[in-house]
């Protein structure tokens, strides 16, 4: 009796902790929870892009062969997370109230500000996890742009200093184009 | 004066009868599910439409999924076609496609996007896939999902749901990307497919 109490307990139990299990996603080192947005209303736009190690590995092997650093650079980067939300008079303060808390907490939780760059109504934070000295775990990039959009952008990854230009330039990151590593900013 | 049955023939029977009702249902069965899955979504495809159709009518236009074994014929077939280098090494990469054209009867209301989106997710995530892609522009919707897990480059599989103003296409592809990857090496440019300039205006 006590083993079909036992059986019955584990057949119970089993279920809920596979459960569990499947729905505890691990995060990452560099990984920001920026919450859940959804389509604003009116014609304003959003764009959700999530792209998972899976993906980002089959890209790597689209490159690899004529520009194996790339490969490496991509190869290296564990998620990459986009938001661009559409500023409406509905969601304007409401995204605005994000974006800073957004700030407020990578700053609360060490992430290092690498630039913040305020020009015709754009405000850019870009923000850094370091693993030590040599290695970014993740980057963080909060705009808002004027009247127009809030974008957040995270990208997950041991990524090297010297290759937040060409990751940058790989993913169009505006703001990441024209940065100056860390390591060449203490140099200076 | 009846003469007894033998029972090794009565057995016989018995047994061909049996095979004669089993082709008769089986194989008449067999060739309706074949047939009608040409014209039938998967599940996938299926919780993605449910997911919009929940929140606006359509009707149905055209609905078409050819499975591993219809390409697998066109394989064999255009091995024996002059066909350029893409089209055989796209129909060489494919394992199976579907695709659902819908008309919506009312435009869906700006504000039923997100809840669209939403009932997506919930469908999708129950079945094991995530979106990769959401974008929302005017009237316009686009979701993509892949497989959480088992997505690889030999087994490639996407599902993506549009609306376009009043036009519902839900489809889904499985693939092997290996032979695709080899043909977009050659032709690529400097620019990276997979990542599109997305916050270039920055």
């Amino acid at each position: 009796m006590k083993r079909i109490k036992s059986f019955a307990a584990c057949l119970l139990i089993m279920p809920v902790a596979l459960g569990m299990n499947l729905r505890a996603d691990p995060v990452l080192p560099g990984q920001v929870d920026f919450g859940a947005f959804s389509p604003p209303g009116g014609a304003a736009e959003f764009v959700e892009v999530n792209l998972p190690t899976s993906l980002i590995s089959l890209a790597a092997r689209f490159v690899e062969k004529e520009e194996p650093d790339v490969a490496k650079l991509i190869n290296g980067i564990k998620a990459v997370r986009v938001n661009v939300v559409g500023l409406t008079d509905e969601n304007r303060s409401q995204m605005t109230d994000r974006v800073k808390s957004v700030r407020t907490e990578l700053t609360s939780k060490g992430w290092e500000k690498l630039a913040t760059v305020m020009k015709e109504g754009q405000d850019v934070g870009v923000y850094l996890k370091m693993d030590g000295q040599s290695v970014i775990q993740g980057l963080a990039v909060v705009v808002i742009d004027g009247n127009k959009h809030a974008v957040f952008v995270n990208i997950v990854g041991d990524i090297k200093p010297e290759q937040l230009t060409t990751l940058g330039e790989r993913l169009h990151i505006e703001p990441l184009k024209n940065l100056v590593p860390p390591e060449a900013k203490v140099e200076k | 004066m009846n003469a007894a049955i033998h029972p090794r023939r009565a057995d016989g029977f018995v047994r061909f009868l049996s095979f004669l009702l089993a082709a008769g249902v089986l194989v008449p069965t067999f060739l309706v599910v074949s047939v009608t899955r040409y014209i039938r979504l998967g599940s996938e495809t299926a919780a993605l439409r449910d997911s919009v159709l929940a929140v606006a009518p359509a009707k149905k236009r055209v609905v078409v999924n050819v499975g591993g074994m219809t390409i697998g014929l066109a394989r064999i077939i255009c091995g024996f076609i002059d066909l350029p280098e893409e089209a055989r090494t796209g129909i060489g990469a494919a394992r199976a496609a579907e695709v659902g054209v819908y008309q919506i009867e009312n435009s869906i209301p700006v504000h039923d996007r997100g809840v669209i989106v939403q009932k997506a997710d919930q469908a999708m995530r129950k079945r094991g896939w995530e979106r990769i892609v959401g974008v929302a522009k005017d009237q316009e919707l686009v979701a993509v999902y892949i497989p959480q897990k088992g997505f690889s480059e030999k087994k490639v599989r996407c599902c993506v749901l549009v609306v376009h103003d009043r036009e519902l296409v839900v489809a889904a592809a499985r693939a092997n990307a290996s032979g695709v990857l080899e043909l977009v090496r050659k032709q690529m440019g400097q620019e990276h497919p997979l990542l599109p300039p997305l916050v270039a205006n920055l």
